[in-house]
């Protein structure tokens, strides 16, 4: 029996706060075939499903979790900040996305 | 009427 950890590392949860970006060895791109948007990787694409790149395409390391759900406001109905907590601390684990020092 | 767009739940899956 062998557990698996479904990421790969455990950084601490996205907050509201937090200032996202892809990280430097990232792009964002869209795959004509899938008809996806993916996240290129050296090792992995990542299949974007969702609106996770309108989230993604809004992460430039200066807005706030908090401005990026407001900004996606203007586009949806309704945007569970949460939801985008999540699917940013769950790429984070992956070290696809990286936050931005607040100070920096 | 809206001409908002309804969300999606964002998610990935990664493939090796």
């Amino acid at each position: 029996m062998t557990a698996v950890d479904p990421a790969p590392t455990r950084p601490p949860a996205v907050t509201g706060s937090d200032r996202p970006r892809l990280a430097r060895h990232v792009r964002l791109a869209f795959d004509p075939t899938r008809q996806r948007h993916v996240l290129l990787h050296p090792e992995t694409v990542v299949v974007l499903h969702g609106s996770g790149a309108d989230i993604l395409g809004l992460c430039d390391g200066r807005r706030t979790v908090a401005e990026i759900v407001d900004e996606l406001g203007a586009r949806y109905q309704v945007v569970p900040d949460d939801e985008v907590r999540r699917f940013l601390t769950r790429l984070a684990a992956r070290r696809c996305v990286e936050l931005v020092p607040a100070d920096g | 009427e809206s001409s908002l767009e309804v969300w999606e739940t964002p998610e990935f899956d990664e493939i090796g």
